[in-house]
């Protein structure tokens, strides 16, 4: 045996040699550990620039006039978004590859909803590596790919242009914000029409690609003129006839793949609704049927034989609700409250697109009734109202607005107000119903089960004596929120409001309001904005 | 044993520890050293990973005013102590939530660029009143987490001082109102980014949209000797 001593003296230092050959493996094995975090962090990096890409290409599939400038735009956002994100030599990177060519930016329509359109981002670069290099690894290509998806849009904007519009520039502003908000929308592809209403409503466009020609707005601005151009502001607030009417065309597109919605715009209370008379008529009317007989000889209604007050009105195949009855419809109306004011029944639908004074019921069309010849005297004619609007929109609602209802169902006129005298509240029973009414036909669209829609709103103050209650459009829009526009806040959020209330299970909009008229075109281009984002 | 092997022991008692001191002096700083570069590469990918889902869910119409959107980012953010004050009762919308514990704070904001005087944004408001032409401006801004870090480690786009922001953040008048501008470097720093033709880039145009959403998480427990991180920072612009 060697002596021990001998075998220390020998052994000196191999600690120290174990221990520089332990970095020998020790270092390498840090280093490709470094490498490969440091790669794996710039590899993740470079997959948020290609997602950051694709979603704003996606974005920008409204920009441009035609399907094909929208995807030259769309290859234009995917660059500037790209390398805004990972902009050249980031994580020292070098030879990064992407660039508006199809190899990188992919648009394309979905191969089976044809209203979405898809676009795939792609991108590499070369990362240096520190420690690989020792092992003939310089740097090493990190690819990523991005995609993301728009759906067209199918809308319908429903435009109030009541007389109250009139103050402080709101009919002006309202126009030139309408037009700016369908410019940001994609021509060719998405699709926009427009309802227009007072007391009465009226389809200005169904659906359209060309919305940007036909509605006013043009590719270089707003320097257009179409049918928004033409809106004269004048009367008063049928919101529900407008809501439905406007749904009406969204349901005859009939493009549930595609992204549908509302975008309600108004600066009052609804004080107008569109019913159907037939069987509210007092017996003592005096009224003919369509055969000539009068009530008052004994029919007690009209179920036999009702007049058409409004020979226009026909509901061609098609509409959402099949059993819209033809008979004695007119529009029921007031002012907003102010002591004074016109009231009474007028005819259901405005003249003409520019003409939007209501239409009056002649004697020609409703004979023998007291009202022709002066609408406030439909007290004669009938002191109670249906329970339903003729879009079959319900005027009742008690835990909304409570209203009195005899053991038909039919309403009962009760204030002194609704019978007859002069204005004097908020409460007349057809303001209440009205919005009842309004309630309800954005409720019917937004889960009509073959097509539900979105309803956003934009409410105006400053025009009206009576501006759209807060709750009333956060109920229209099933709006969760509070206000998150206006500063201070205007309201709460729908939950602790009374009178609100909201479903998670409709599609859900956004309410903005817009406190004065100067506001409106950045509530116009706000609303836009959350709608788009919600168009993927 | 014998006492030649004793004498021997004696003498080479604690070679073996000279010895592995003298490879620790490259051995340890090399581990402290590579844990503390680890440690902040993965601290780096999980914040860039939270920037971009948050960015994700915010382009996509999330509102990070309220909470419960704050608590998913802070779930999201698992492990870098993201925390911040939980509402009061019968709040829904807070645009600064911010309280002084936790290791992190996130900015979640909109920002677009005002075009020419003759573009409709300013065509909205009249050429005359359009202060903030040819600027990017915030439109929303919000923010939560720690807010000592916001006065160390500001948002590289700065903060909307003085304008007027609602509970969601919107700002109010953003097209007039000059402090809606960002800080004179944030706004170069965008410029430079986005207003160039570098890379196949295209300036962006009057009313355009950049969804940012910024994060800063300090790393104090990495502090050791030389090898210190105060924390990392990331960014991601949809």
């Amino acid at each position: 045996m060697t002596p021990t001593g001998q075998r220390k003296r020998g052994e000196r230092g191999v600690s120290l040699i174990l221990g520089t050959a332990a970095i020998v493996f020790v270092v390498p094995m840090m280093g490709i550990a470094i490498d490969v975090g440091f790669l794996y962090s710039a590899k993740d990096k470079l997959q948020a620039s290609v997602d950051g890409a694709a979603l704003a290409a996606a974005r920008a599939l409204t920009l441009g006039s035609t399907t094909a400038a929208q995807a030259d735009s769309a290859k234009q956002n995917a660059v500037n978004w790209f390398y805004a994100n990972f902009p050249q030599s980031a994580w020292a990177s070098k030879n990064t590859q992407m660039d508006i060519t199809d190899t990188h930016v992919h648009v394309y329509d979905d191969s089976t909803n044809p209203n979405v359109r898809h676009v795939d981002v792609t991108a590499s670069t070369d990362v240096p590596t520190w420690f690989m290099r020792w092992f003939g690894y310089d740097a090493i290509t990190i690819n990523a790919i991005g995609n993301a998806s728009r759906r067209d849009v199918v809308a319908m904007i429903v435009i109030d242009r009541s007389g109250s519009m009139n103050n402080n520039n709101g009919c002006s502003n309202m126009r030139s914000a309408a037009k700016v908000f369908t410019g940001q929308f994609a021509a060719g592809r998405d699709q926009i029409g427009m309802v227009e209403f007072g007391d009465t409503s009226w389809v200005d466009s169904s659906p359209t690609t060309n919305f940007r020609d036909v509605l006013g707005y043009t590719a270089s601005g707003t320097s257009g003129s179409g049918l928004i151009d033409n809106i004269n502001c004048n009367d008063n607030t049928g919101t529900a006839q407008a809501i439905s009417l406007a749904y009406n065309e969204l349901y005859k597109v009939g493009l549930p793949g595609a992204f549908n919605f509302m975008m309600f715009f108004t600066d009052g209370i609804p004080n107008s609704v569109t019913l159907n008379f037939q069987n509210v008529m007092l017996s003592s009317s005096g009224c003919w049927d369509s055969a000539g007989q009068s009530l008052s000889s004994g029919k007690g209604n009209f179920v036999t034989n009702p007049p058409s007050w409004t020979p226009g009105w026909t509901m061609p195949s098609g509409y959402y609700n099949p059993n819209i009855p033809a008979g004695p419809i007119g529009v029921i109306a007031s002012d907003d409250p102010s002591g004074s004011g016109s009231y009474g029944v007028r005819k259901y639908q405005g003249v003409s697109q520019g003409n939007p004074n209501h239409g009056t019921i002649s004697s020609g069309n409703a004979p023998g009734c007291s009202f022709p010849g002066n609408e406030s005297n439909y007290v004669q004619d009938f002191q109670k109202l249906p329970p339903t609007d003729v879009w079959g929109n319900s005027l009742v609602n008690n835990s909304y607005n409570p209203i009195t209802t005899d053991g038909s169902g039919n309403i009962v006129l009760t204030s002194s107000a609704d019978n007859g005298t002069p204005l004097s509240g908020n409460n007349l029973t057809f303001h209440l119903a009205a919005r009842n009414a309004a309630d309800s036909a954005a409720f019917q669209a937004r889960t009509n089960l073959t097509l539900p829609v979105t309803v956003f709103g934009i409410g105006l103050g400053g025009t009206s004596a009576a501006p759209p209650g807060y709750d009333f459009m956060q109920r229209v829009t099933n709006d969760p929120n509070g206000d998150l526009y206006n500063t201070p806040a205007l309201y709460p959020a729908c939950s602790a409001e009374p009178l609100c209330t909201s479903s998670k299970t409709q599609p859900q909009g956004v309410f903005i309001f817009s406190s004065d008229t100067t506001k409106l075109q950045q509530a116009f281009l706000a609303m836009a904005s959350q709608i788009l984002r919600l168009a993927k | 044993m014998s006492k030649a092997t004793v004498r021997r022991k004696k003498r080479q008692a604690g070679q073996e520890i000279i010895e592995f001191a003298l490879v620790s002096i490259f051995l340890i700083p090399m581990l402290l050293g590579s844990f503390v570069v680890g440690i902040n590469i993965i601290k780096n990918i999980q914040a860039n990973q939270v920037v971009r889902d948050l960015d994700n869910i915010y382009i996509h119409g999330g509102d990070f005013s309220t909470y419960p959107l704050q608590q998913l980012a802070q779930r999201l953010a698992q492990g870098l102590n993201l925390q911040f004050p939980a509402f009061s009762t019968g709040t829904n919308n807070v645009q600064a939530n911010t309280g002084s514990a936790g290791d992190g704070i996130v900015w979640v904001s909109q920002v677009m660029y005002i075009g020419a005087t003759t573009d409709p944004n300013c065509v909205s408001v009249g050429a005359g009143n359009c202060t903030n032409h040819d600027n990017f401006v915030f439109t929303q801004r919000i923010v939560f987490g720690n807010s000592s870090l916001n006065s160390t480690n500001p948002s590289m786009l700065g903060d909307p001082v003085g304008a007027t922001l609602s509970t969601g953040g919107n700002v109010q008048n953003y097209v007039t109102d000059a402090t809606a501008q960002l800080t004179s470097s944030a706004e170069a720093a965008l410029k430079a980014r986005w207003q160039t033709t570098a890379n196949g880039q295209t300036p962006l145009t009057d009313g355009q949209v950049i969804y940012v959403v910024e994060g800063y998480f300090q790393t104090p427990s990495l502090s050791l000797g030389n090898f210190s991180s105060k924390g990392v920072y990331a960014q991601s612009f949809f």
